[in-house]
């Protein structure tokens, strides 16, 4: 949430997160080469940085895919969500590594531009058996690259959330194009079972997770609260509510978030401005709805961020009649003060 | 996430979850026993004494003969691959000109061993070879081989 525009703006979390993020990386390249050199003592140095480099990558952007599902599916896998941008900027790197010494030892010995060759050298598309499957995995690489590069806040804010997050749902094309480069390619030559093995249960996991978080989402979008003469919505019993929680409610397609703090309850669009992230699954932190995603943070009584940044988002009426909370569906225009309903 | 983002990643999802699997299979079903090993030729038997060698950063080659020199044949050890794909031996016919099929010798592949039979004629005298690029049509390297000494 930056008034300005920096490169990245670092806090404690993000620090951990990055120096754990390059040790298990490390961790990985080491163990690679260990067990490679173990088993297969003649490769060479350039085979073995770009298998490292690759399954590495492959590994990551696997991992990166299944964060999403598991912090909807579970809130404990939130953390991982929160600096989920730099894992993906990093396993650009990772993949870009793997293609630039692929391009290196496989394209550059001939008398064509390496570049050129990756298309020209194999136009057999017509066979399974010999596709040319560098140009998926170059596709691929571009495409992460236009996301990596696209991955700042200053996209995000000009490209508005939606275009963003439409354009960098292309990371799924490039995951399908990733395993038909590892399938088509090293596997034809290869069946390496770890690496069969990771393609394999990789692929399953990320289906099963994002369908179940999928379909667990169009339910709750599609189920209706009970609604009042006033046409106010029941959210439930007060004492639902945890304490500096919230409990989201949907109605034709939106959602509102009503957070119990301090005694008061408030009602708030439940969908972030940075990237549509659901505040409902934030807390109240220092008297601020908390986004769980970013860390985006709204005053409840007004959905004003506090001074000096300027996100809003709509606010809503609410009622407490027999102890159950209501809330009206209609929203006040963005940032609209409106009394927390005190209990 | 908005209830349109979501309905468009839960429809992605059910397209990967039909294309991935998919994908995975047919490449799997498409892999076809390699026939690299019918066309390599077996190595030949290494002949007993070896008698002169020449070395440099990618290839130790040996010419070697029995002992009662009537055969001989060259021997190459590929010691890291070149960054050419196609590194064949020839006889190196000299003043710098591309080398002729009745020079060629055998054809040089990955990290490994390689034996060539040669004429004796050939094996008796100073033997001048070149490692030659096929496709770019350019010498990568001259060895010469002086018997039982080291050529360069």
């Amino acid at each position: 949430m930056g008034v300005n525009y920096a490169a990245v703006l670092w806090n404690r979390q993000k620090k951990i997160y990055d120096l754990v993020m390059i040790g298990l990386i490390l961790l990985y390249l080491l163990a690679f080469i260990f067990i490679t050199l173990t088993f297969h003592p003649d490769i060479t140095q350039e085979t073995l940085l770009i298998r490292a480099f690759g399954t590495l990558a492959l590994v990551m952007l696997q991992i990166i895919l299944l964060i999403g599902p598991l912090s909807r599916l579970n809130k404990k896998f939130l953390p991982l969500l929160y600096n989920r941008r730099h894992l993906g900027v990093t396993m650009f790197l990772m993949a870009s590594v793997h293609g630039i010494f692929s391009i290196l030892q496989f394209h550059s010995g001939g008398d064509v531009n390496p570049l050129v060759s990756v298309f020209t050298a194999n136009t057999d598309y017509g066979s399974l058996a010999n596709f040319p499957f560098q140009t998926l995995g170059f596709v691929a690489l571009v495409i992460l690259f236009l996301m990596a590069s696209t991955s700042h806040d200053f996209w995000l804010k000009n490209l508005s959330p939606l275009v963003w997050k439409t354009l960098h749902m292309f990371v799924y094309l490039a995951y399908f194009l990733v395993v038909l480069h590892v399938a088509l390619g090293v596997i034809q030559d290869d069946i390496n079972p770890v690496l069969l093995g990771v393609v394999a249960v990789g692929a399953s996991l990320l289906i099963v997770l994002h369908l179940t978080a999928g379909f667990q989402a169009i339910r709750s979008d599609n189920q209706t609260n009970s609604a009042d003469e006033a046409q106010y919505l029941l959210v439930g019993a007060v004492n639902q509510i945890p304490n500096n929680r919230a409990k989201i409610i949907h109605h034709q397609g939106e959602s509102i978030a009503v957070f119990k703090y301090e005694g008061k309850l408030s009602a708030i669009s439940n969908v972030c401005k940075h990237q549509h992230g659901p505040l409902g699954e934030g807390r109240v932190i220092d008297g601020c709805i908390t986004c769980p995603w970013h860390g985006y943070q709204y005053l409840p009584e007004n959905g004003c961020s506090p001074p000096p940044f300027k996100e809003k988002v709509s606010t809503y009426d609410l009622k407490v009649v027999a102890g159950k909370v209501w809330v009206n569906p209609r929203p006040h225009p963005e940032g609209t003060r409106i009394e927390p309903m005190t209990l | 996430m908005i209830a349109k983002l979501r309905k468009r990643h839960l429809m992605a999802w059910l397209g990967l979850a039909l294309a991935l699997p998919m994908g995975v299979i047919f490449a799997l079903l498409s892999i076809k026993e390699r026939p690299v090993a019918a066309y390599q030729q077996p190595l030949a038997e290494a002949l007993s004494k070896i008698v002169a060698s020449a070395q440099n950063e990618n290839v130790l080659i040996n010419l070697r003969s029995d002992r009662q020199n009537q055969q001989y044949q060259i021997e190459v050890i590929v010691l890291k691959p070149m960054a050419t794909p196609s590194p064949s031996l020839f006889y190196d016919p000299g003043m710098d000109t591309a080398p002729l099929a009745q020079h060629f010798i055998g054809t040089l592949g990955p990290r490994g061993l390689y034996r060539f039979p040669i004429r004796r004629d050939h094996g008796e005298g100073n033997l001048h070879l070149v490692v030659f690029d096929v496709i770019k049509k350019e010498p990568i390297y001259h060895l010469q081989l002086k018997g039982g000494q080291h050529g360069s």
